[in-house]
């Protein structure tokens, strides 16, 4: 996510709806997505991008660049996402609904390039279908969004031994998948 | 360095890029002599890192944003608008100190209001002042023979038998 200017942010919590659109048009992607992968449902991800956004509008006025706007952002996507994928279960039909997502994201692209993007959001949502939350959200932070431990601990408010625990559960959960030889077929 | 202390980096720090150059020189001479290190390296870089490497952003569909500004406008509409609304944020404006500047503050209020109670003189300081004084001139005085009784050349005595008998 490219960063937003301060000037933007200051305009929206005056209640400038266009510099708050601004901001929608930079971040929406970053927070559908994470919300998407940690939900593994559009519906939900779609629900929560809504939610954070009000959030966010809400508190703007309370935000005083203490820390990055970015961080801040982050940190209510991952608990908006993680508390609607605790409270909603839908578990059965996350995968199909998933794909319907990617789906009408590549409907628009050329086959080939849309069907490649398509295989590989099926085996990252495969993956990270088999971590718990937490474990999740660090992978998403690390691997997607390119955090660094301390970033990622500073999003969660955890210390940078949990950041490196958590990810290191996450990695073995997902070499013993692979090595089961599901990755392998699906790569 | 062990194989099992080697590969725990290999799934964290030396993966994510949290490590030192020195420590990353050490790891990469044991991967280049140790095949079974090595082949975990491998197995931790395609299985867990790159298939999330060619994840990309997922935009939500157009109708989000004009959900998310019919509520805010919605909400809007129901808020109280006038004076006192806008007289209270301007004076939150106006009077918002941050926690730990508010925090300094008051320490530098309860310091000050310290030293200045304890140096204030008093009317009791005044008192005591007095009497320490009184008793250190009755001090001095005692020290001085002015109130020796028994000097032959000063007492005075009643004329009784008695003082005969003690003098």
């Amino acid at each position: 996510m490219q960063d937003i200017p301060k000037d933007i942010i200051t305009k929206a919590s005056e209640g400038n709806m266009g510099a708050f659109e601004e901001i929608y048009k930079v971040a929406s992607g970053f927070v559908y997505s994470v919300a998407l992968r940690i939900t593994n449902n559009p519906d939900d991800a779609q629900e929560v991008t809504q939610d954070v956004f009000i959030i966010i509008y809400k508190n703007l006025k309370k935000f005083r660049f203490r820390s990055s706007f970015k961080t801040w952002l982050y940190r209510v996507t991952v608990n908006t996402a993680i508390n609607s994928y605790k409270k909603i279960s839908k578990e059965m039909n996350r995968r199909d609904n998933y794909d319907i997502a990617v789906e009408r994201q590549c409907a628009s692209r050329t086959t080939e390039v849309a069907l490649e993007r398509k295989d590989n959001e099926r085996v990252v949502a495969s993956l990270l279908n088999i971590l718990n939350p937490e474990q999740r959200v660090c992978i998403i932070l690390r691997e997607i969004e390119g955090l660094s431990y301390k970033e990622i601990s500073e999003v969660l408010k955890i210390n940078i031994n949990t950041v490196r625990s958590r990810l290191k559960r996450a990695r073995e959960a997902l070499l013993a998948y692979g090595k089961r030889g599901v990755v392998k077929n699906e790569l | 360095m062990n194989c099992k202390r080697i590969q725990k980096l290999l799934m964290t720090d030396y993966s994510d890029g949290e490590i030192s150059a020195g420590l990353r020189r050490i790891i990469e001479r044991h991967l280049s002599i140790c095949k079974e290190c090595k082949q975990f390296e491998q197995a931790v870089r395609k299985t867990t890192i790159e298939p999330f490497k060619k994840a990309q952003e997922i935009k939500p569909a157009d109708y989000v944003w004009a959900q998310i500004k019919e509520t805010i406008i919605k909400e809007k509409s129901h808020q109280p608008e006038g004076m006192f609304v806008n007289l209270r944020g301007f004076l939150h404006r106006i009077f918002y100190i941050p926690k730990p500047a508010f925090v300094l503050a008051t320490a530098i209020v309860v310091i000050l209001a310290a030293i200045i109670v304890t140096r204030l003189p008093f009317e009791n300081q005044k008192m005591v002042n007095g009497y320490l004084g009184e008793q250190m001139a009755f001090f001095a005085y005692l020290d001085t023979n002015e109130l020796d009784y028994y000097d032959d050349e000063d007492y005075v005595g009643l004329g009784t038998s008695i003082e005969e008998y003690l003098f």
